[in-house]
């Protein structure tokens, strides 16, 4: 029991084959509740993946523990237009359908380089259409966005203190890091 | 005549910035003093439902949902306007108004009213701006100066607390102040460079009314030291910083005089024609929608600048056929506002092994330099300058996966130093900036509309015009680059410093109150916000209109001692 949780884990999280049976695949639920978008459980899969490979897990939290492909999909449906949302739901449709037509596959079967490999080409802006793009630069703000804000980024890695207190040095030396 | 349980000494109409301390000096002086509040209850630290949540506690981090963006386009616009602090402020699909000219009214409609959402921001006029009209020829001279009211800051300034600086300028009269926080290397070099290349301008500490240091008397209020949040539009958990909530309505109520009455919008004043003065206030319960009369030998109009016109000038009666007091057709008229259209950014490379450390809520200050000892400029008055800067640090946020990753969790990297500056300037009350009563539309209330008839004029053009020279040689002194100016081009009303319709003077036929604040036409009413101002100048008004609520509540103490009202 515990190793097909360790697999599935590992499935859903890491950029790895698909090992399960694909039945499997289609058991996910929708995870948020989204009034104004629709995304399909495939299509949350895809994201969830995506926004891991952006920010992936390390010794340190990643995408998957901030939830970010969900605060993604939240965002967009609650603080997009009409017209904004339908640009991130029509790029996320081109995205996948880019992907099929130039590996074969989905972006989730696609191994490790041909993701690094089709991300770079956007990054770059590589003969990329211009809603696949903007797709990819959404996601990627609102998942550094969940990652930059959540408790332990803020606290751990940032220092983040609500309370300053009551005492304020307007000048002080700029602590040089050391090397 | 009421019945006894509707009658009391006093009527304030609204319990926000000055309402509250109109309200807490009668109280203090014995009156039972009825607070007439349309909105609801924002009781000190029970009702300040956001102010401890963490950033990854709000839903859109901080962000207002579309929906709610999209049917309230104008509040919207206002910078405060975010996800913890959007229950203080008025949505405009629920308060509808009527815009002949465009501006944007920013409105906060509960117990405390703005004072919960301010920036804190307080200074002092001085003679240089109770003369500018009679110097200047224009709106009508004001019928006091800064030696009537002087008094009444200093008695201001120490219960709510301001934290400022003794910088000696006779621009800025000096307070009595709680110690400063430290200015940051940026301001200090930026003050250095204006004091080199200029004479008359100085960069300052901006004063603000928190409490860097509380005194015994900020103790017995029940408040404690500023914790530098920065998050005060949330209510401050600590009474850090000055709001009705924690200082003067809870004050007002330990009295045992104080009745507050919420949900109760007001429709008119009463005005009894036989006795020759007001007797009561008409109000509407905002959920019910019945009316009550309640009566009072005084009332205090403190609905904020826009509201209280509309008060007063739905107070018809057969004497009053134009609004209460408005036998010279006045009212409404020499509305004005403070010129916030201009902003300058800049970057500064210097300073580079130097930032600063821990909170501070405020900035820095530039009083009026422009035209203060002579006229000098193509234009009239001036503005003042606010100052902030900040060091930046980055993260490297290009690509993806572990690289992105390392890049995040290594530390920021410092940057320059951002620098910018706000205009805050005076604008000229013109006959033709009015507000007045929309003939035909009612709010859900049956009260008429409010409709606004304010524009931008060529002198204010000139100002931005001048604001923008001026700061900009003054931030290339300053070895400041990259220097960008805006004009906003928004419509008045942003600035928050709406003012005037009631305008304070010596003569009735050419004002609607006396140097007391009274109705010169009915004496025992009187309006301390913002419109009684006859000018504007270049301060933010706030603390002027608690200096003049305390001084006229206390006038009106006397007059009713001496069986004057």
């Amino acid at each position: 029991m515990n190793r097909r949780h360790a697999i599935r884990t590992a499935f859903i999280f890491s950029a790895g084959a698909a090992l399960l049976p694909s039945c499997l695949q289609k058991d996910t639920t929708t995870a948020i509740d989204l009034k104004n978008i629709v995304v399909n459980s495939e299509q949350q899969k895809m994201l969830a993946q995506l926004t891991a490979t952006i920010i992936p897990t390390t010794k340190f939290i990643g995408a998957a523990e901030v939830k970010a492909y969900e605060f993604t999909l939240m965002m967009v449906d609650d603080c997009y237009s009409p017209e904004k949302q339908k640009l991130f739901t029509d790029g996320l449709q081109q995205f996948d359908k880019l992907v099929s037509t130039k590996y074969g596959k989905s972006f989730i079967d696609c191994s490790n380089d041909q993701k690094t490999a089709w991300l770079t080409a956007i990054e770059n802006k590589k003969d990329i259409p211009g809603d696949v793009v903007q797709f990819y630069q959404t996601t990627k703000q609102h998942t550094l966005q969940a990652f930059t804000s959540c408790k332990q980024y803020m606290v751990d890695v940032r220092k983040y203190n609500m309370v300053p207190g009551p005492d304020f040095k307007g000048c002080v030396p700029l602590k040089k890091k050391v090397a | 005549m009421g019945d006894t349980k509707n009658t009391f000494d006093a009527i304030v109409i609204g319990s926000g910035m000055s309402g509250g301390w109109a309200a807490k000096e009668l109280c203090e002086k014995g009156l039972k003093t009825l607070v007439l509040e349309r909105g609801r209850d924002v009781k000190h630290l029970k009702d300040y439902p956001t102010t401890n949540m963490f950033p990854w506690e709000f839903k859109h981090r901080g962000q207002v949902p579309y929906a709610i963006a999209k049917d309230n386009p104008i509040i919207t616009k206002c910078y405060a306007f975010k996800e913890d602090a959007l229950h203080f402020f008025v949505k405009d699909n629920e308060h509808p108004y009527v815009q002949e000219k465009p501006f944007d009214w920013i409105r906060g409609y509960q117990v405390g009213g703005k004072s919960i959402m301010w920036a804190r921001q307080t200074q002092r006029w001085s003679d240089f701006d109770f003369e500018g009209p009679a110097r200047d020829g224009f709106a009508v001279d004001w019928p006091i100066r800064y030696k009537d009211i002087a008094p009444w800051y200093s008695y201001v300034e120490k219960f709510a607390g301001i934290s400022g600086n003794k910088d000696g300028l006779d621009t800025l009269p000096d307070g009595e102040f709680l110690p400063a926080w430290d200015l940051t290397c940026i301001e200090t070099h930026f003050k250095e460079a204006v004091a080199k290349n200029f004479k008359d301008r100085y960069v300052i500490y901006g004063r603000c009314a928190h409490l860097s240091k509380p005194e015994p008397i900020h103790i017995e209020q029940g408040r404690g030291q500023c914790q530098t949040r920065n998050l005060c539009q949330r209510g401050c958990p600590f009474g850090g910083y000055f709001n009705a909530n924690s200082t003067t309505i809870p004050w007002a109520e330990k009295t045992g005089n104080l009745t507050l009455r919420t949900h109760a919008v007001v429709h008119s004043i009463i005005y009894d024609e036989a006795k020759g003065k007001a007797t009561g206030v008409r109000i509407i319960d905002t959920n019910t929608k019945q009316s009550t009369d309640y009566f009072a030998d005084i009332i205090f109009v403190n609905a904020g600048a826009v509201n209280t016109n509309l008060i007063l000038l739905n107070s018809t009666s057969k004497r009053f056929p134009n609004g209460l007091g408005n036998d010279n057709g006045l009212l409404g008229k020499y509305f004005a506002f403070h010129n916030y259209r201009a902003r300058i950014s800049a970057s500064f490379d210097g300073l580079q092994d130097s930032t600063t450390e821990g909170g501070r809520p405020t900035n820095a200050y530039i009083p009026r330099f422009r035209n203060v000892y002579k006229q000098e400029t193509d234009f009239l008055r001036g503005y003042a300058v606010t100052f902030s800067g900040y060091h930046t640090s980055s993260t490297d946020t290009s690509g993806f996966g572990e690289n992105l990753k390392n890049n995040l969790m290594a530390d920021a990297k410092p940057g320059n130093w951002r620098v910018g500056s706000q205009c805050m300037g005076e604008t000229i009350p013109k006959v033709t900036n009015y507000v007045s009563l929309d003939k035909t539309k009612k709010d859900e209330w049956g009260i008429p509309q409010l409709n606004f008839s304010v524009e931008y004029d060529d002198n204010d053009e000139k100002m931005i015009k001048d604001f923008i020279e001026q700061v900009t040689d003054m931030f290339a002194r300053a070895g400041f680059t990259d220097i960008k100016a805006t004009d906003s081009k928004q419509a008045p009303g942003l600035d928050i410093h709406e003012m005037g319709g009631v305008r304070m003077g010596k003569d009735p036929k050419t004002s609607l109150l006396n140097e007391w604040n009274q109705l010169h036409e009915c004496k025992n009413v009187f309006v301390t916000d913002g419109a009684c101002m006859t000018s504007t100048s270049t301060q933010n008004p706030s603390l002027t209109y608690m200096a003049f609520a305390a001084r006229a509540a206390n006038h009106a103490v006397e007059l009713l001692k001496k069986k004057d009202l």
